[in-house]
């Protein structure tokens, strides 16, 4: 385990090394003078700021100095200066971020929490009504797009039944449930939990359908091997053999495509959170995009990249723990 | 017999498939006493391996029981319920599989797969569970046991996991053990130790007695007392082992024998039986032997034959007897 | 999964038939699979509407009526036949703007679905024929790519080059490119060893002749079957984008931009939304319905959703 993990994370250190490449060379890379296409949007914009952004992006340093300085400030944590928002990129984000992080993990988490029983009881249930309506949801899952999915969403329930507002945060999830847990007030929670609802809803909506389908298809694989012939020679009750042995086994190519699915998920975050106006860091990079706020937009691709090897090389973890036998494949 | 530990009359397994209903265990009738060694001979396809997992009732749609009886210490179990069924599976009939590394859980370490037989079916706490299976390993011969409980089946050699499902098959002393080709996917060094082993384990628990099914005329004769010789879903021979190789009656029974390569006859031809075995969706009417017995009479592709007790333990299903 | 199948039947006799045309043979399949005639009738009307989009609009798409502004459908009060869908915040007649932007997502799809079609299957074929270490850094690099989020390669990309139809291109290609060399170089790998290809290389073929005439017509089924089910992540990656403002920009009408468009009029005009999303979901659906048929027919063997 020890071995693999080094390994592991020197494999990430390297994509991390990358990205700082390319975000770090990204200055050299826009064809013509950027400062001047930002000065075109900010009728605010002197001559005197358009120095100082061209000092502080480096266009005036030599590619390799500009890496060198560029890497160095980042370990002292400067992450440059967004040209909009006037203020360090390392603030916008440090706000931001927790939204995103919120957003992404919580529903991740609930839409395995759903998928894996959808999943299980499809299988069980073979060609049942229940496994042909849950086939048909599954289709349209993974064929309605998460922010088309948002929109319909806030149509019904905004628009239409007025129970959820359409945009926004109201503080941290977690803490709510926390705080509304310590002080027995469950207002506490529906206050956060309402902004959240939705967003979270559209996110997860596809992870549902698609790890639902993988489960149940993994489960009906599982239930015809031998293994599980042989625990019921055995005697098993039949929760047993579903829950201690098909399931565990049915597991892990779900967590091995939930590596590949990290990524998707970041995707529909960012998308999600421009759907919802949720302030994380996927409105800010989108903003970033479309104000050409180049500092900025380094900086929100360089932590979001750092985000999602972290939490890869966690799947990961969990993955090994699943399934013993993953040492031999490595050797 | 009264005195039989397990009766098979007239057994009827078939698999709904979209030509028909394939009819693995077609009329199979067989007897085993209690302690005894009694071997299931037959080509693949005969429908032996569906014989024994009719009789622990593992049969999964779409294949499913369609008549006859299994008569085991006085009960017909096809009358039993699911729970009952449950009680006798691992601690009254054991199974034993044809691929090791495919019968054992890949994620669970070989000592908690063999002690949740323990778990099923008694109420001995942890340690005791724990302490038993230990024991067991090794008595089944597999070194270090104390250690190798927490192995995973990768872990083990083909021999050493067979040997482990050896040891949860006998764990509860079962009565009935029904050993499914398990030397098939051994090496050959390896099959004899397993066989050694089956033995050995077989004539200490005196009340065990052990079906054993093979395709493997060899492997059968070296442990078993009685032999009986399946073709297309029926029983056509029994009897004992030492007359069916001398005296085979069946000329099913012939032609297998003789199909056989023997290593101290020199310069010998290959006799296979001509023909293949007949469709098992719709079987020919009559005999299912006939289109291939060098012996057919009109009689046999009309009427089915009826296996007949010859005395002293001998029966066979042949026009040629009657 | 190790091991057998508990469920294996005893044995039984299969059926043999003669093979006539490959047309012939796929329309037979076709014909019997309702899901498959669902997606393939989909597929039809996409592609006829996206040649014939100028043809079938009823109006100009980027015309401003402001007279027209937020018309309701012909259904509702105050809409008329005219314009049967509605029109947007900019009096545009939407039935016009959906249908052209189906001729959009279209040609974005094609275009690059056969730009990391060759690139892909060349990448693949060559990786997994020729092996060593060019083959093992290549596939870490395509493993790396295939989980590493979309959103921010796109990103880097737009952060460089700016929005756009040619950005929106390269990003989806870049993104999308790895699945096809994946597949290609696994199936390489297995055909590599296969008796015919020993057959060749002891006759004496060359290499080429090897991956062109014998390795990669085994492969097309699979292709092909991948090729059709990403072009319904495609489409739907290319809305996103043009949601976002990053993708198609206007005055090309795209689905993603219009409902983008009417997200801020969901209240009052909720119609500006429903024509292209409802354009996207039977898009989408029909696509992977035929794929899934194409599948279940032609290569089994792929994992199953």
């Amino acid at each position: 385990m020890g071995a693999y993990l080094i390994r592991r994370l020197l494999q990430a250190l390297l994509v991390i090394a990358a990205v700082v490449f390319v975000v770090a060379m990204l200055v050299k890379l826009v064809p013509g003078d950027i400062v001047d296409m930002m000065a075109i949007g900010n009728p605010a914009f002197t001559e005197e700021d358009a120095e100082r952004v061209r000092e502080e992006l480096g266009m005036n340093r030599s590619v390799v100095e500009h890496f060198v300085v560029y890497t160095t400030g980042l370990f002292e944590g400067e992450l440059g200066n967004s040209i909009r928002h006037r203020q360090p990129a390392a603030t916008l984000i440090a706000e931001r971020l927790p939204a995103t992080v919120e957003l992404t993990v919580v529903a991740m988490v609930f839409a395995l929490l759903l998928a894996i029983p959808i999943g299980v009881i499809t299988a069980i249930k073979q060609g049942s009504v229940v496994d042909q309506v849950g086939t048909a949801l599954a289709t349209l899952g993974v064929a309605i797009p998460g922010f088309l999915l948002g929109i319909l969403m806030i149509m019904l329930f905004t628009v239409e039944l007025g129970w959820l507002p359409p945009s926004g945060r109201s503080g941290s999830v977690v803490v709510a449930l926390y705080r509304s847990v310590v002080e027995l007030d469950p207002g506490i929670l529906w206050e956060s939990l309402r902004y959240f609802l939705m967003p979270a809803a559209a996110l997860a909506a596809s992870i549902v359908a698609i790890n639902s389908r993988l489960i149940r298809s993994t489960m009906l694989d599982v239930i015809r091997q031998d293994y599980i012939q042989f625990v019921r020679a055995k005697g098993a009750p039949t929760r047993v053999v579903y829950l201690r042995h098909a399931l565990r086994n049915a597991l892990i190519p779900s967590v091995t495509i939930l590596g590949l699915q990290l990524g998707f998920l970041i995707s529909g975050a960012f998308i999600i959170e421009n759907v919802f106006a949720w302030p994380g860091l996927g409105r800010l990079a989108v903003e970033a995009i479309l104000w050409r706020d180049l500092p900025l937009i380094q900086a929100t691709v360089l932590v979001s990249s750092i985000i999602f090897v972290a939490l890869s090389i966690t799947v990961d973890l969990v993955y090994r723990f699943l399934d013993p036998r993953i040492d031999y494949a490595r050797r | 017999m009264s005195d039989a530990l397990l009766t098979i009359s007239d057994l009827e397994t078939r698999y709904r498939t979209s030509r028909g209903d394939l009819r693995a265990v077609d009329g199979a009738s067989l007897t085993v006493r209690p302690g005894e060694a009694v071997g299931l001979v037959g080509e693949s396809g005969c429908g032996k391996s569906a014989l024994g997992q009719s009789i622990m009732r593992l049969i999964q749609p779409p294949g499913r029981i369609t008549g006859g009886r299994i008569d085991f210490a006085g009960r017909d179990l096809l009358t039993l319920g699911d729970r009952e069924m449950r009680r006798l599976r691992g601690r009254e009939i054991a199974m034993i599989f044809q691929d090791p590394m495919a019968t054992l859980d890949p994620v669970q370490r070989i000592g908690d797969q063999i002690a949740e037989l323990l778990e099923f079916h008694t109420d001995l706490g942890r340690t005791a569970i724990r302490k038993r299976v230990v024991e067991m390993l090794d008595e089944v011969g597999i070194p270090q046991p104390a250690a190798r409980y927490r192995n995973y089946p990768h872990e083990f050699s083909g021999g050493m996991q067979q040997r482990a499902i050896i040891a949860a098959a006998l764990i509860l002393q079962p009565r009935l053990v029904i050993a499914d080709e398990p030397t098939t996917a051994l090496d050959v060094t390896v099959q004899a130790q397993i066989l050694d082993l089956l033995r050995r384990l077989q004539e200490s628990q005196t009340n065990t007695a052990i079906i054993l099914v093979s395709h493997d005329l060899g492997v059968v004769s070296q442990l078993c007392d009685r032999v009986c010789v399946m073709y297309s879903g029926e029983v056509i021979e029994e009897a004992s082992t030492g007359e069916i190789l001398a005296d085979p009656r069946h000329p099913y029974t012939v032609g297998l024998i003789a199909s056989m390569p023997r290593l101290d006859v020199e310069g010998q031809t290959l006799n296979p039986i001509p023909g293949s075995v007949p469709d098992a969706i719709n079987p020919p009417p009559g005999c299912k032997f006939a289109p291939r017995c060098p012996r057919a009479m009109d009689r046999c592709r009309i009427e089915r034959p009826v296996l007949r007790d010859h005395g002293s333990g001998r029966s066979v299903a042949c026009h040629l007897y009657d | 999964m190790p091991g057998g199948d508990s469920t294996r039947m005893p044995a039984g006799a299969d059926v043999v038939e003669a093979r006539p045309s490959f047309l012939a043979r796929f329309f037979r399949d076709l014909v019997r699979s309702p899901k498959g005639m669902v997606g393939f009738v989909i597929i039809v009307i996409l592609l006829a509407t996206a040649a014939l989009a100028p043809l079938l609009a009823p109006h100009d798409a980027t015309l401003q009526v402001l007279t027209d502004r937020f018309l309701p459908p012909f259904y509702a009060e105050g809409g008329s036949v005219d314009h049967l869908i509605g029109a947007d915040n900019m009096g545009r007649d939407l039935l016009s703007r959906v249908i052209l932007a189906t001729r959009t997502s279209v040609t974005v799809a094609l275009i690059v679905i056969a730009i990391i079609m060759v690139f892909g299957s060349a990448v693949g074929l060559l990786s997994g024929y020729f092996g060593g270490i060019v083959d093992t850094l290549l596939m870490r690099l395509v493993d790396f790519q295939l989980s590493f989020p979309f959103i921010l390669l796109a990103l880097l990309l737009l952060a460089i080059f700016g929005p756009g139809f040619s950005t929106l291109i390269v990003a989806l290609s870049v993104a999308f490119w790895v699945n096809f060399a994946r597949l290609v170089r696994s199936e390489t790998l297995k055909l590599r060893e296969a008796e015919f290809v020993q057959a060749a290389r002891s006759i004496g073929v060359s290499h080429a002749a090897i991956m062109i005439k014998h390795i990669l017509p085994n492969t097309l089924p699979s292709i092909i079957v991948l090729a059709t089910l990403d072009i319904a992540v495609i489409i739907i990656s290319e809305a996103a984008m043009s949601f976002l403002g990053l993708g198609i920009q206007p005055p090309t009408p795209s689905w993603g931009m219009m409902i983008s468009d009417g997200r801020n009029y969901l209240y009052d005009s909720y119609w500006m939304v429903l024509g292209p999303g409802i354009a996207i979901v039977v898009t989408a659906v029909g696509i992977n319905l035929f794929g899934d048929f194409l599948r279940d027919t032609y290569d089994p063997r792929q994992s199953r959703l």
